[in-house]
């Protein structure tokens, strides 16, 4: 990511596979509100899933340990924006058949479960030859890309 | 030369109407006897035949299940990222970038 200096970002897409994981998805959420999520995200897999800790009480220790408001962590993860969040990412995923967990898109190229890092790269750095402005994904990918689903055996429109 | 090819011909044509049917033949018994052998080795064979049937029919659903799912290589999928910019769910510049890679993610 670094090594492309600001010409690539990853978004993230809630997409609850695990029902038990739920809380976490609401405290990932909450961390953003505090533009801390990557920081909550990486602390998560460090210390509440490879841990296996992933009660309330540990997703709050982790929060604390990234240095998060908590009365307003507690607030945002409790509130009806982050639960919306939640669907309604889940219901836009579900217009693409995404089922399962990691499911990627690069600008626009579907890419089902995870890649070795050279294949990536080489994946990006073709994107980055046909992307010509910064606004790409508004303005090519928004405005003229498939909005739903379209398999192997639909044809374009 | 002549002579020799047609008595050729003849004893070709003599030979053919020889031949039984071969509904009649080697099998043993008449028509009604093979007919009945045939549908007892149906018969014999129902259960496995339609068995693979089955089979069939499953593996058939399961290719046309795995088609409908694989997505066109020609697509573009705009995925709404706004939502998830708006919340900071974002690594990288949140606007500005040239390439965007949208992740479905679970925090398991």
């Amino acid at each position: 990511m670094k090594e492309y200096n600001g010409k690539v970002r990853v978004v993230f897409k809630n997409m609850v596979v695990h029902p038990q994981v739920m809380n976490a998805h609401l405290a990932g959420c909450a961390a953003g509100r505090q533009k801390k999520f990557a920081q909550f995200k990486a602390a998560w897999w460090e210390k509440g899933f490879k841990a296996r800790k992933m009660d309330d009480a540990s997703i709050e220790e982790i929060a604390k340990g990234v240095g998060l408001d908590m009365a307003r962590f507690k607030t945002d993860k409790d509130s009806d924006y982050c639960k919306n969040l939640i669907q309604g990412d889940m219901a836009e995923l579900q217009k693409f058949k995404v089922n399962s967990t990691p499911t990627f898109f690069v600008n626009g190229t579907h890419v089902g479960g995870a890649l070795p890092k050279e294949s990536f790269k080489q994946m990006i750095d073709e994107k980055l030859k046909t992307a010509e402005s910064a606004d790409y994904y508004d303005k090519v990918i928004m405005a003229t890309g498939d909005k739903q689903f379209r398999s192997k055996k639909d044809p374009k429109k | 030369m002549k002579s020799i090819a047609s008595l050729l011909f003849a004893a070709a044509l003599f030979a053919g109407c020889q031949n039984e049917s071969k509904l009649d033949g080697s099998g043993g018994g008449n028509l009604e006897a093979r007919v009945k052998k045939l549908e007892e080795t149906n018969a014999k064979y129902a259960e496995a035949l339609d068995f693979l049937q089955k089979v069939y029919g499953q593996q058939k659903q399961q290719q046309q299940a795995q088609e409908d799912s694989e997505p066109a290589p020609d697509a573009m999928f705009a995925v709404d990222v706004k939502p998830s910019v708006e919340a900071n769910l974002v690594e990288g510049p949140a606007t500005g970038a040239q390439v965007t890679i949208v992740e479905a993610w679970d925090f398991a």
